[in-house]
């Protein structure tokens, strides 16, 4: 009972959290959507932070280790610290500033604009709600799955029901605003919970001897039963198939809650402490995990067993089984609430993203701006949103097999579309026609590498000996700049909402 | 300053995708794998990188302050 207390009590915190944002609130689509542009340099830290790891940065990272050691740290972690904050300052700034300047809310609103085409943006619209559903459906079924993994008496549904409750109704009443708060609090909660855990468990391991022993015994248990897992090499880890594991995080440049997110900031400056702080925020959540998951493979229990079978066939279950082992119900239930708070930093943002799309891109778009008042376009985000919860929680009900395996599917399909963006903030050449080449190269790839891996998907289909991100990438870029080299730009008097005068050596023209 | 910066960013992608230090046994503090010891200072460089191309590579004409608007 006691960990189902302390998830209570966070929820219950969370809900407290949304509820202050509300009464910050100054009851417009803008603040609603937006926050009005104010959120300040700590605040977008740790939302963009709390928004980009999702529950695989505990749980997902901790497993992975057990699999393949330490050297997922360098696939997934170094990397995005390097990526990330590339693509915060090349795009996200430029973004901010672009977004400040013409009023956009959405990335749809932003291309329809850029391209001067609005069947382009509906056709990107539709694309990036479908990459974001499994997204979506991915925090759901693990959010539910730790809650009855911890406690044991909650079943699966009713905890993805409890998440999505409390995510709705903080979303729901403190729009962005609450998220933005909600988002930083549950950073701060994952990234303190992680490491308490992460010394509980040194600890315990050294025998009791300090938490400095504990780290020293730990690794060096590893170092006589797996000191494989403690290098890097074949047959996981190669080197074509290393580099192209580097395009994952890029996905983040067209994450259309990440897009809405940096239309939040305050101003250019706020960007500075994100981009310098991201990889930091990176290493203090990854390394304790990555360790944990590498010594659960040697790891032995007072009579000489292994602590974790080595046959574990759910992997994502190596760091609650090590807290329930090593520590008591208390520091379970603290892990669990971590471990929700990382989900749900995500899962708030998309939500609030998607429903500001829906109103946003296709009501407003149907019916005109000036159709409604500001009071009903709030309303309307707010009945998208929970329309959307709705529906991806009946979705995950269906416990579609092989969900948390495609993710990485999702990140492709991001990946694929990250030509485009930068192309429209760099290159005034970009048409229309190149971006309808290039959007349509991505997903027709995307579904013919999607169908040769097979459903569930094989996690270690390759092609080429890379990831087919590698593909997906390349055939996006030709296809775009090939199109646009030979089809007509967009007006000058368009370029000139995008590239102001004094600006032209920036844009590469 | 500026290029020298950007440089800096491509040379930790670089680093970032060498494999010599994949095979290293050594143990940092004790408890630190050598791999991971070695990415775990690319992090940290990469935030140092950072700092120098916020600094020296910032566009100053995005760095408008916005009338108007109020703290969060």
């Amino acid at each position: 009972m006691t960990p189902l207390a302390i998830i209570i009590g966070y929820l219950v915190l969370l809900l407290l959290c949304g509820t202050l944002a509300n009464r910050f609130s100054r009851r417009t689509a803008k603040d609603y959507m937006l926050a009005s542009h104010s959120i300040g340099p700590v605040l977008l830290l740790l939302s963009l932070f709390g928004t980009t790891m999702t529950a695989f940065a505990l749980v997902g990272s901790t497993g992975k280790s057990f699999q393949w050691g330490v050297g997922v740290y360098a696939l997934m972690a170094s990397s995005s610290g390097i990526i990330h904050s590339l693509c915060f300052f090349l795009v996200g700034v430029k973004i901010w500033s672009i977004g400040r300047r013409n009023g956009y809310t959405t990335q749809v609103e932003y291309f329809r604009q850029r391209l001067e085409s609005r069947n382009f943006g509906t056709f990107l619209f539709v694309v990036l709600v479908l990459l974001v559903i499994p997204y979506l459906l991915i925090g759901i079924l693990g959010g539910g799955a730790v809650i009855h993994g911890i406690t044991e008496i909650v079943p699966d549904w009713l905890g993805s029901l409890m998440i999505c409750t409390v995510v709705l109704t903080y979303v729901f009443s403190g729009g962005m605003r609450g998220t933005a708060w909600a988002n930083a609090f549950q950073t701060v909660i994952f990234m303190v919970l992680g490491l308490v855990a992460f010394l509980v468990i040194a600890y315990e391991l050294g025998g009791g001897e300090g938490i400095w022993a504990g780290l020293v015994a730990a690794t060096r248990q590893v170092q006589e039963a797996h000191p494989e897992k403690l290098t890097m090499g074949p047959p996981v880890f190669k080197s074509l198939f290393f580099m192209s594991y580097l395009l994952i995080p890029l996905s983040a440049a067209m994450f259309p809650h990440i897009f809405q997110h940096w239309l939040t900031a305050r101003s250019a400056s706020t960007f500075k402490l994100p981009i310098i702080v991201h990889p930091i925020f990176i290493a203090i959540v990854w390394v304790p995990c990555v360790l944990v998951g590498t010594w659960a493979t040697s790891a032995l229990m007072a009579n000489g067993e292994p602590l974790i079978p080595p046959d574990l066939e759910s992997v994502n279950s190596v760091l609650p089984i090590m807290v329930a082992k090593l520590s008591g119900p208390v520091l379970s239930g603290l892990l669990a609430a971590g471990i929700l708070a990382a989900v749900m930093s995500s899962l708030d943002s998309q939500f609030l993203c998607l429903g500001t799309m829906f109103t946003n891109d296709i009501m407003l778009e149907i019916k005109g701006r000036d159709h409604y008042s500001d009071r009903q376009v709030v309303l309307l985000a707010r009945l998208f949103i929970v329309g959307i919860v709705v529906v991806t929680y009946l979705i995950s009900l269906l416990k579609p097999p092989g969900i948390f395996d495609l993710a990485i599917w999702c990140f492709t399909g991001f990946t694929g579309l990250v030509p485009l963006v930068v192309a429209s903030l760099y290159w005034k050449k970009l048409t229309r026609a190149g971006a309808y080449a290039s959007l349509l190269v991505t997903v027709g790839s995307w579904i013919y590498f999607f169908s040769k891996a097979g459903y569930p998907p094989d996690l270690k289909y390759k092609f080429l000996e890379m990831l087919p991100v590698a593909t997906i990438f390349l055939l996006s870029t030709v296809a775009l700049v090939g199109v646009s080299l030979f089809t007509r730009p967009p007006s000058d008097q368009t370029l000139a909402l995008f590239f102001p005068a004094g600006k032209d050596k920036q844009a590469g023209s | 300053m500026k290029y020298i910066a950007w440089i800096l960013i491509c040379l930790l992608v670089v680093l970032h995708q060498c494999t010599f230090p994949w095979q290293s046994e050594k143990l940092y503090l004790g408890f630190i794998p050598g791999v991971l010891g070695y990415h775990l200072v690319i992090s940290l460089a990469t935030a140092g990188a950072w700092i120098l191309v916020v600094k020296f590579a910032w566009p100053a004409d995005l760095d408008t302050p916005s009338p108007g608007e109020g703290d969060s």
